[in-house]
């Protein structure tokens, strides 16, 4: 299989420094870079809780594209899968303080939690109100006896844009952290991987899908997953791929769900469709109602060709969270001029 | 002489910022057998940071020395190894810190404390194949090496025997904590690329230590 070894960057180092460059100049509108920072370019109004997700590069349009009104308040980036340094979150939880306290919210990966936990201590004792809330939805990553082991993935934007919205209705910061799980608990993903990804930095090639067969559980960094039939068909996959998770949801007929169909970097919007039509299909089969959907781009591997299905379940006070206005880089909904 | 030289720690610092340079490619390819193939470049990043930090700064007390790699470590990229390195050397730091001339018992006591400082932040125990594997041998080694009257270079010769072996017996291990645990069989045969890490250090500092004692 050939890999790519060219890509589009001037100096290895600045990898992360230059996309952010491009990224907030493309967007100047919505964000502003704010030393190493990516803030909004107008701040949220006093008295609000302020929300901050601290992620490796190499995800995007997460989270640098989520920063904005209606989602997020900062997003403090680190190297390419690699969570920042508890020093830059710190200054990103100042950065988003509007007198309300913040919230951090961790996609769990061994590395976030970490540095996170660092910075909330440190936070802490220097007087801020720090609240933390650590969230996951791959299934594929610990047994849903042991959910609170199971790492963050492309579902969590189903939290981010629900907390987003709740926070910017002025909810106080225990009620958006318990939100925050609220959302986390009723989203489940799972990913399928065929293609190879190649760390830009280091050159080396990440989990153990291989160009031809179906890797089915790789994490968001390219974590190895399991390599199921080369010869099952996209509907196949979707009919297995949502029955393990309608099942770890214990979702009846009759329930609700949004549905994501999230391309993991480099997957055609055709194969995109065709794994959105076989997933609304399997869970129509169920008695399981899709009210929203979303296709594209939410968290990516880099280039990985690859996708997950995420599903959040959804009742009328979500539901109309969901639809509050949002815009940022790589989101827009409705109109907010906040 | 139980005392601490501070220069003889800033060079042991530098040396393993050589010294991880020198291996971080081999380090970042045993990190891809379960990771995502960035640590070497992020720890030998962070030391030479600290290096630099440390021959601009010119710290008079033990202490500075480590609260400095801390910091370039909590400043700096990040990643778990960040994280774990940056809170082991603060924890270091500050116990040296409580004495006004630290000997090799504080320092054998800070190594203990950095060590369960990282298991403490990492939530892991003994046997899961990460850094912890490495450090805890090492930090016994060098108690044991205290309570035999060891000097400091009879200590950092002890520690880093103790980490080798340590960092070794991770190949045999299954992954249960990291990324690493997400792999096929846990990357059973590839030790770990943080308990490495570790073991290249305390190498790197017995290297200093060895010359210090020849001349």
């Amino acid at each position: 299989m050939i890999m790519r070894t060219r890509w589009m960057f001037n100096d290895r180092k600045n990898i992360v420094e230059e996309m952010l460059d491009g990224y907030i100049a493309a967007h100047s509108n919505l964000i502003a870079l704010s030393n190493g920072l990516v803030v909004r370019a107008s701040r949220k109004p006093e008295g609000r809780v302020g929300l901050v997700v601290a992620n490796g590069t190499g995800h995007e349009p997460a989270m640098i594209g989520w920063v904005g009104p209606g989602l997020l308040d900062v997003n403090v980036p680190g190297p390419i899968f690699s969570s920042p340094g508890p020093a830059q979150i710190i200054a990103g939880i100042k950065e988003a303080d509007r007198g309300a306290g913040v919230l951090l919210l961790v996609s769990s990966h061994a590395g976030d939690i970490m540095n996170a936990t660092l910075a909330r201590e440190e936070a802490v004792s220097a007087g801020l109100q720090v609240a933390m809330a650590i969230l996951y939805d791959d299934i594929a990553s610990a047994p849903s006896d042991r959910a609170e082991d199971r790492r963050g993935g492309p579902g969590l934007f189903f939290v981010w844009k629900i907390v987003g919205a709740l926070a910017e209705r002025g909810a106080n910061l225990a009620e958006c952290s318990e939100m925050a799980r609220r959302v986390r608990d009723s989203t489940r993903s799972i990913s399928g991987a065929m293609g190879t990804v190649v760390h830009p930095v280091s050159g080396q090639a990440l989990g153990n899908a291989d160009g031809t067969h179906l890797a089915v559980g790789m994490g968001v960094h390219g974590e190895p997953g399991t390599v199921v039939d080369d010869g099952l068909l996209a509907d196949d996959v979707c009919e297995m791929l949502i029955d393990r998770l309608v099942e770890d949801a214990e979702l009846t007929a009759g329930a609700r769900v949004a549905l994501m169909v999230n391309n993991s970097g480099s997957l055609t919007l055709m194969e995109l469709s065709i794994l959105y039509r076989g997933a609304s299909a399997a869970l129509k089969a169920r008695g399981i109602g899709v009210s929203r959907s979303w296709m594209g781009s939410y968290a990516t591997t880099l280039d990985q060709a690859g996708f997950a299905l995420a599903i959040s379940r959804l009742d009328d006070e979500l539901l109309e969270l969901y639809d509050a206005p949002a815009r940022s880089g790589g989101f827009w909904m409705g109109e907010a001029n906040s | 002489m139980n005392g601490i030289d501070t220069k003889l720690l800033v060079a042991m610092i530098a040396n393993t910022a050589f010294r991880l340079a020198a291996s971080a490619d081999e380090l970042s390819r045993i990190d891809a057998v379960a990771g995502d193939g960035d640590h070497g470049v992020n720890v030998s990043v962070a030391f030479a940071d600290a290096s630099a930090r440390l021959a601009e700064a010119r710290p008079a007390h033990p202490s500075d020395v480590f609260l400095i790699v801390g910091r370039s470590f909590s400043e700096g990229g990040g990643g778990s190894a960040g994280a774990l390195f940056g809170a082991y050397f603060a924890a270091l730091g500050k116990r040296l810190a409580l004495a006004a001339d630290p000997e090799v018992g504080s320092f054998a006591e800070g190594l203990e404390a950095g060590s369960l400082r990282v298991a403490g932040l990492g939530r892991v125990a003994l046997g899961e194949k990460t850094m912890f594997d490495a450090l805890e041998p090492a930090s016994r080694a060098a108690r044991d090496a205290v309570t035999a009257g060891g000097n400091f270079a009879v200590l950092v010769g002890a520690a880093a025997e103790a980490a080798a072996r340590g960092a070794a017996a991770t190949a045999g291990m299954v992954a249960k904590a990291g990324r690493a645990r997400y792999a096929e069989s846990g990357a059973v045969g590839t030790q770990d690329p943080g308990a490495l890490s570790v073991s290249l250090m305390f190498a790197a500092w017995e290297e200093v230590v060895m010359k210090g004692t020849d001349q």
